[in-house]
């Protein structure tokens, strides 16, 4: 469910489906724990084509996070509607800034 | 008043029918954010019966009703699983999102799903009668 790319050391990790719900959320997590463990820890969730997250998919995410700790980051870009909604009302926006563009993120991620 | 009714099987790859089924219903005539709200709601409120209610009979019915008046949007899920008891459950999940978000160790990975309910709805209500349960949650567009 998702898609790759390497921007230099950073991993740009593409979620395909549009939902990242309690069903999708264990392989959501399979693969982004597979991902960190093989080193790449610092990682640009983009989340454009997302329609909907719901608790067990933001606590996949933030499971990520976890994972990756002090080693590196976890940001997030593209999130809209229904998702941004999710984490500015479970506070969450506070621990991953919305990026609306990949260029901004990457500055995040560079900085 | 417009609605819709629908009966799903208690399985999580149903969930996403009624969440689409909510955003047709409610197409540019409720606050495109207040039906955010009631489809994040109404997901957490399902997915709380799937795993918790109807853990050990995955093969059980829950009957969805939602109805669009011009002030305010209702899904009513009935269902006949064991009752769970509303206010202590929500007062249990009332500081899930009291974390600090610098201390990433502890951030929170499960338990916000009736905290989130309670803060995108308005008014909830709970009833149990001849062992059905009936969760209201209502959003008002104002």
């Amino acid at each position: 469910m998702l898609r790759y790319e390497q921007v230099g050391r950073v991993v740009i990790a593409t979620v395909l489906e549009k939902r990242v719900d309690a069903r999708r959320a264990p392989d959501f997590k399979d693969e982004m724990t597979q991902l960190i463990d093989a080193g790449n820890n610092n990682v640009v969730l983009d989340l454009s084509g997302v329609e909907f997250v719901d608790s067990s998919g933001l606590g996949a995410i933030v499971s990520c996070l976890r994972r990756i700790g002090p080693r590196g980051n976890l940001t997030i870009v593209g999130a809209h509607g229904a998702v941004s909604r999710l984490f500015s009302l479970t506070r969450m926006d506070r621990v991953f800034p919305l990026h609306d563009s990949l260029e901004k993120a990457m500055v995040e991620m560079n900085a | 008043m417009e609605s819709f009714r629908i009966v799903i099987p208690a399985d999580l790859s149903k969930v996403a029918i009624v969440t689409e089924g909510i955003a047709r219903l409610c197409d540019g005539r409720f606050p495109e954010g207040k039906v955010h709200d009631v489809q994040i709601a109404t997901t957490e409120a399902l997915t709380n019966l799937v795993r918790h209610g109807y853990c050990r009979e995955p093969y059980e019915l829950i009957g969805i009703k939602v109805e669009l008046e011009a002030e305010k949007l209702v899904v009513e899920i009935a269902d006949t699983a064991p009752p769970f008891d509303v206010a202590k459950a929500a007062m249990a999940s009332g500081e899930a999102f009291g974390f600090d978000e610098t201390d990433i160790p502890a951030l929170p990975e499960s338990g916000m799903g009736l905290a989130i309910i309670y803060k995108t709805v308005d008014h909830i209500e709970y009833a149990t009668h001849d062992g059905q349960n009936r969760l209201m949650l209502e959003k008002r567009a104002g």
